[in-house]
């Protein structure tokens, strides 16, 4: 990238885009890719998801950028419609699930975990274990949420964006994104305590 | 909580969104009253436990593979987006698109589609409205490659084309409704489009868009000839008198009026023939498991590389049910190297209890979860370890095994999963035309590559293909062992079945088979990559 590249606000990038300057779409995935992929991860969970999500938004970069208004940055664009896609592609995952009749009552740990835990044991085995008992717990307390919940729960706490930010993303009242952040809150405070005693 | 203070205003205030005001007595009351307090806290303490998500940063070279693989993958879904100029043909085939179909429409509904909620449209308002009409969204299946191979029955081609043509119509109509509806006010809006939508949905609505030129009596004469015809569509097996029956503007008018069933008859048809098509491409490329030849050189090039990459990772041995004792060694670990054994047991069973690995000292190796991690000794090869069920054998499913290489030369077993799943996602998206290889080109070559006794690292290795004539096998081995070499190249002539047998080896370091390849005038074909 070089300085000139820098210097280019994303409303520029997107402009040239739609001109079809195929660098500009690099640039720009460049910047945002990770910050969505990230967003999309936390809201879904799984990294090929998220991946999928990236992907989509930037398809939609591409055969939307016309419709971009300029009534906010570019990157609150992005990621309103990353938030979209991960949230109706955790609803159909959970209709999905709630269709399917399961197989067997079975655990099975993903392979990439399992790298993930021959790591630590090399490394530091309890520390590591005791970190990934953590981690496997925020992440089953995230899932028991609603999706609309989780969304504005993961916008708040991790993005810390204000109510007015996550109601334009999700499209609802000031009200609605405080009592969904709330009742998240309260959720995720009764697994806690329902998981373990060292939570709050 | 028995505090009767606003809990609203509590929550604000932990979310740092009320005023300095309220913030004041918020702080006020939270000095004084011992509830609220652990409540905010408790909040508190919800938010910190939940960070610790934010500290699972993705790999980094994750990210950076990720923007490859999208650009990669749009590369190949969506070419470079049309410049000014060329997307002027196809903003020119909307509009004409549209025009007709508004005059069509007007024509039977008294006003044209145009005209429809302009009455909505204050003059100010008006101003916001775009001034041409945009082309409209394109959509996955547009972003998808055409379909090179030709359909089987041209008539089924010609009506899929018709039927698409119909989509991307409804498609443009509904574009045009909401670009027209972009510039009122939120409630007109929605009035405007549910009225226009209700116009378009009822019956008579779309009779009218269909522009029916026939007497409703006439087109319910005819509706059972169609819907009979549409039954036959996804058949392959065309009436003889099919043109004949063909008739546009009756299968538009059944389109609209039971469009739902119109378009589930259409995508049947359409899918049967994709699959149609996919079966007979999988028949063409399935020979000795040969990656497809639809692949350009780009892509073959890449799908080289990552076997090359990946070829030390093993996959063995799923669905198994593993006896007594278990040899790692056709895994082929180094030393130092890591053999991770993953399974599956039922939730309720600790993995103690079903299963333990114990390695060759005779020493219990420590599950992880449901995954064993082992760690070859560093003085000495190992060859086994041994498994014991001390419980139901039966219950311990999908034992996997995966060896990851002592030393960074291979990449992490996490950057190996999601490259070959990107890449099968690739490969299924992937319909390029089959790479012209000449007149004379066999399009299927059967390749073989066998070894003697695979168990054996000595032993001496039988490599066998059957080589069409005028074309050249280029073979390349490759060893770390430096009396091997590095690199042997010796085009054999095709004259049929030819084999080559390499001497025994002079060293334990494994023999890396780097390159097969089958090539005209040096244009490669095929490649595989084994280890022993």
């Amino acid at each position: 990238m070089t300085d000139t590249d820098a210097l280019r606000s994303d409303e520029e990038l997107l402009g040239d885009l739609i001109r079809g300057d195929r660098r500009a779409f690099d640039l720009l995935l460049h910047r945002h890719g990770r910050r969505l992929f990230l967003l999309a991860q936390q809201v879904l969970g799984r990294p090929e998801d998220a991946e999928e999500v990236v992907q989509e938004s930037f398809v939609k970069l591409l055969t939307h950028g016309k419709s971009y208004r300029g009534e906010g940055p570019v990157i609150a664009w992005l990621q309103r419609i990353a938030s979209h896609l991960s949230l109706s592609r955790l609803r159909s995952r959970r209709r999905r699930l709630a269709h399917e009749t399961p197989v067997g009552d079975e655990e099975r740990l993903p392979p990439a975990d399992a790298m993930q835990l021959c790591r630590a044991h090399l490394d530091d085995p309890a520390a590591r274990v005791q970190r990934r008992a953590l981690v496997d717990g925020v992440r089953a307390g995230l899932d028991t949420l609603p999706p609309d919940q989780r969304l504005a729960f993961v916008l708040r706490v991790f993005h810390g964006k204000s109510y007015r930010e996550i109601a334009e993303v999700l499209e609802c009242s000031l009200g609605t994104v405080q009592s969904r952040i709330a009742r998240a809150r309260e959720r995720l405070r009764r697994h806690c305590n329902h998981e373990s005693e060292a939570c709050p | 909580m028995s505090c009767t203070f606003e809990r609203e205003l509590l929550e604000r205030f932990h979310d740092d969104e009320c005023s300095e005001a309220e913030g004041r007595r918020v702080r006020t009351h939270l000095a004084g009253c011992e509830s609220c307090r652990r409540l905010v806290e408790s909040w508190k303490k919800v938010d910190d436990w939940s960070r610790v998500l934010l500290e699972e940063e993705p790999v980094d070279s994750f990210v950076e593979t990720m923007e490859e693989r999208i650009r990669d993958r749009l590369a190949i879904v969506a070419p470079p987006r049309a410049t000014e100029a060329s997307a002027a043909p196809s903003r020119w085939t909307g509009s004409l698109v549209l025009a007709s179909l508004a005059f069509v429409a007007g024509s039977f509904a008294g006003r044209p589609l145009a005209d429809e909620g302009r009455g909505w449209l204050s003059p100010s308002k008006q101003d916001r409205k775009p001034a041409a009409v945009e082309p409209r969204p394109r959509t996955k299946t547009d972003l998808l490659p055409a379909k090179t191979a030709t359909p089987p029955c041209p008539q089924v081609s010609a009506t899929v084309e018709f039927a698409r043509q119909l989509l991307a119509l409804e498609r443009d109509v509904r574009h045009e409704r909401h670009l027209l509806a972009e510039g009122l006010a939120p409630k007109a809006r929605s009035s405007y489009l549910s009225g226009a939508d209700r116009r378009v949905s009822s019956r008579k609505g779309r009779l009218s868009l269909a522009g029916t030129r026939s007497s409703t009596g006439n087109f319910f004469d005819r509706r059972g000839a169609y819907k009979a015809w549409l039954r036959r569509l996804p058949s392959k097996t065309m009436p003889e008198d099919f043109p004949a029956s063909l008739d546009p503007d009756a299968l538009q008018t059944l389109f609209y009026v039971n469009r739902e069933k119109a378009l589930r008859r259409l995508d049947e048809a359409l899918g049967r023939l994709g699959a149609l098509e996919e079966r007979e491409a999988e028949a063409r490329n399935a020979e000795d498991e040969l990656p497809p030849l639809c692949l350009s050189r780009g892509k073959m090039e890449r799908w080289m590389e990552l076997q090359e990459r990946f070829a030390r990772i093993l996959v063995r041995k799923r669905e198994a049910i593993w006896p007594q004792g278990l040899d790692i060694h056709p895994l082929r670990p180094r030393r130092g190297d890591v053999v991770v054994a993953s399974f599956t047991l039922p939730r309720d069973r600790a993995p103690g209890e079903l299963l333990r690995l114990v390695d060759e000292d005779g020493k219990d190796l420590r599950p992880f979860g449901t995954a064993f991690s082992f760690r070859c000794p560093a003085d000495r090869c190992t060859r086994s370890l041994r498994v014991e069920t001390p419980g139901d054998s039966q219950e311990t499913r999908n034992l996997d095994f995966w060896l990851l290489p002592r030393d960074d030369r291979a990449p992490s077993f996490d950057a190996f999963l999601r490259e070959t799943q990107a890449m099968g996602k690739l490969l299924r998206r992937l319909r390029l035309p089959t790479p012209s290889l000449g007149a004379d080109a066999p399009s299927h070559p059967r390749l073989r590559l066998e070894w003697i006794h695979p168990e054996r690292k000595r032993s001496p290795l039988l490599l066998s293909a059957e080589i069409p004539p005028k074309w050249q096998v280029h073979l390349r081995f490759g060893s770390d062992a430096p009396s091997f070499g590095k690199e042997i190249a010796s085009p054999i002539e095709g004259r049929g079945l030819e084999q080559l047998i390499l001497p025994e080896g002079d060293t334990n370091e494994p023999v890396r088979v780097d390159g097969f390849s089958v090539s005209p005038e040096g244009r490669a074909l095929w490649c595989s990559t084994l280890s022993r």
